[in-house]
């Protein structure tokens, strides 16, 4: 218990802002930003891989869970390829017009930066950002362990989470992203895991929306990101209003 | 009794703020009375999950309705609080947890869980317009003896709150403020007929007459057509501040007594003997420090004053309570006291032999808890001090 912590002067009645908010999470807990902001980087890579993986050639997918494994995969495989085949045409078509007219260039410009985005986002980010957030969430862990306070104000909520999250972890550490720092620094890890190698992937997506609908009935993730969002970005209206309003 | 209600005021932002509270427990570290009590339910993040299980139970189906047991926990861990507002100051967030915790009383207080305590002293404020129930004819008795009589019109009101008109031991603040006042040439007044401010209805949830004590001061203060209210009181300043100020606008300033000394000094109105050397350190009243921004201005009033200030542990933005505010005292005295302690041990480890303070609820608090564990600091208002210094 420290009643005397420090913290720097602010004013009363408190203005809520985007940067006063991140400020404010940074310099209270690094651990606490670092989990929330890695996973809500993980939700949302994580959807748009799954969402808009078949058009960039990334083989795990919804469809993947409804066709089996394998099938699944192949199918996905082939809708990557037919993507990329037809996403070459449209690159060619558009780069006839771009020499004719520069707001096409700017426009060709715009959709090939989207699909390497959409590629990198599907191949890559997802599984490295995955890989550091398995190291902030074991401190984090740690870290609830130790500290009552903040067990004292977690829900049955937030333990039914943490169990998903792991899940979420195991399933996805070495089979549910192209990208996989951990087994590629320890490849024995994919020898531990292999018994569920084959239905991983599908786990990983049917628990990733089976969390979404979780935490948006009860009190935990989804609700308490989109009303931070909401509120920050009301009150702020509100305060900017008022300001307007004074001068 | 009606707990289905309880929490029926909360509008969207209030709802949607439980559900984004980061459940980081800063709050609960640096929250005096949780320290005191070690009671979870006076825990500032703790309140809040209970609080967002009865929002949960309202909004879901499935969920049952609220408990009457559960409800008066969650009712006295909102009681059980001083509105210091050190829980805010840490929030990530920069959630508004003062005006959460009056906006919930308020719901306590209309749902029929409102403290016995705080019924009385409302009765009290309706029929005498003071907490005390003291006869409303003798709010100025404190200005007997003195060369002050009541001006129709004036440039400055000295607002002197019901503490300071009724309490024996804090008259002679009110009085060193009349002081320093005529010393410096001031064209001031208090009002005919002041009535309390309101500050202690919004405290309990009682608000259902505040309009009409604020109606009540306001037509008196327009009469006067002063633009200056002078205050002792931080909590009469802040309810002005934030309640008043929609009424009277930017044309009249509100100020507390150390910015008006200040200002004084600074302008050479008032002059100073030479500086005490006594060790003397001054306690940051929460709503005067944390929740009004002054902090400043009367360490520079301590500058001119002594040579000896030196600064208590825990203090300016950072504060830590005297466990006087609130009404925390008529929910739970013993422990009120017990956080006051915590300020007068301080004081103690520090050597001073003065302990100051600008409010008359702390000066109340950290004095009755210094005579009770028979201290040596002894515990003084600044204006006292100042007036007895005026040349």
């Amino acid at each position: 218990m420290t009643g005397n912590k420090e913290v720097p002067e602010k004013k009363y009645p408190p203005e809520v802002s985007y940067s006063a908010v991140t400020k404010g999470i940074v310099g209270t807990s690094l651990v606490s930003s670092a989990f929330h902001h890695l996973m809500a980087i993980l939700l949302i890579t994580g959807l748009i891989t799954d969402l808009f993986g078949p058009w960039v050639g990334q083989w795990i997918s919804s469809t993947q869970l409804f066709a089996q494994g394998y099938v699944g995969a192949q199918l996905n495989n082939l809708a990557g390829v037919l993507f990329i085949l037809v996403f070459m045409i449209y690159l060619a078509y558009r780069g006839i017009y771009a020499q004719m007219k520069t707001a096409i260039g700017v426009t060709l410009f715009v959709d090939l930066f989207f699909y390497i985005a959409m590629v990198a986002v599907g191949l890559f980010a997802h599984g490295f950002v995955g890989a550091l957030f398995i190291l902030v969430f074991v401190i984090y862990i740690v870290k609830i362990s130790v500290f009552n306070k903040e067990r004292m104000v977690f829900t049955v909520t937030n333990y039914i989470d943490f169990l998903l999250y792991f899940i979420l972890i195991i399933t996805g550490m070495t089979l549910s992203s192209l990208s996989k720092p951990w087994v590629d620094l320890f490849p024995w890890l994919f020898d531990v895991l292999s018994p569920i190698a084959f239905y991983g992937p599908a786990i990983h997506i049917l628990i990733t929306y089976v969390w979404i609908v979780f935490s948006a009935v009860f009190p935990g993730g989804i609700i308490h990101g989109i009303a931070s969002a909401y509120l920050i970005s009301h009150l702020k209206k509100k305060s900017n209003a008022e300001k307007s309003r004074m001068r | 009794m009606k707990p289905e209600k309880f929490l029926d005021n909360f509008g969207r932002s209030e709802t949607l703020w439980m559900y984004a509270c980061a459940r980081c427990g800063e709050c609960i570290d640096v929250c005096p009375v949780y320290e005191k009590t070690a009671d979870k339910f006076t825990a500032p993040g703790f309140k809040i999950k209970k609080m967002r299980g009865l929002i949960t139970k309202k909004l879901a189906p499935f969920t049952g309705s609220a408990n009457k047991e559960d409800v008066k926990k969650i009712v006295k861990g909102l009681y059980d609080c001083t509105l210091c507002g050190r829980c805010w100051s840490v929030c990530p967030y920069n959630y508004d947890l003062v005006a959460l915790w009056e906006t919930a009383r308020e719901s306590a207080f209309e749902t029929g869980f409102g403290l016995d305590a705080h019924k009385e002293m409302l009765e009290a404020v309706k029929s005498e317009n003071n907490i005390f129930k003291r006869p409303h004819a003798r709010r100025k008795d404190w200005t007997k003896g003195l060369d002050m009589p009541v001006k129709e019109k004036a440039d400055t009101i000295y607002f002197v709150g019901c503490l300071m008109s009724y309490r024996g031991q804090l008259k002679p603040a009110a009085q060193a403020m009349a002081k320093i006042m005529n010393a410096a040439g001031e064209n001031w007044t208090i009002l005919k007929d002041e009535v309390c401010c309101g500050v202690p209805l919004k405290f309990s949830g009682g608000t259902k007459d505040l309009e009409e004590l604020m109606d009540a001061n306001i037509k008196t203060i327009e009469s006067t057509g002063a633009r200056k209210i002078v205050f002792s009181c931080p909590g009469c300043l802040r309810m002005f501040r934030q309640e008043y100020s929609t009424v009277l606008g930017k044309r009249v300033r509100l100020m507390h007594g150390t910015e008006l000394i200040d200002d004084y000094i600074q302008s050479g109105r008032i002059k100073l003997k030479g500086k005490l050397s006594e060790r003397m350190t001054y306690h940051d009243p929460c709503e005067l420090s944390r929740l009004s921004g002054i902090i400043e201005e009367p360490r520079r009033i301590f500058a001119n004053l002594t040579s000896g200030f030196v600064e208590l542990p825990g203090n300016k933005f950072n504060v830590i309570c005297c466990g006087g505010g609130g009404l925390y005292k008529a929910a739970d005295l013993d422990n009120s006291l017990g956080v006051a302690g915590k300020r007068i041990d301080q004081a103690e480890e520090i050597k001073a032999a003065g302990l100051m303070t600008a409010c008359p609820s702390c000066y109340m608090t950290l004095s009755q808890t210094a005579r009770t564990k028979k201290s040596n600091v002894k515990v003084v208002d600044y204006a006292e001090v100042v007036a007895e210094q005026l040349e």
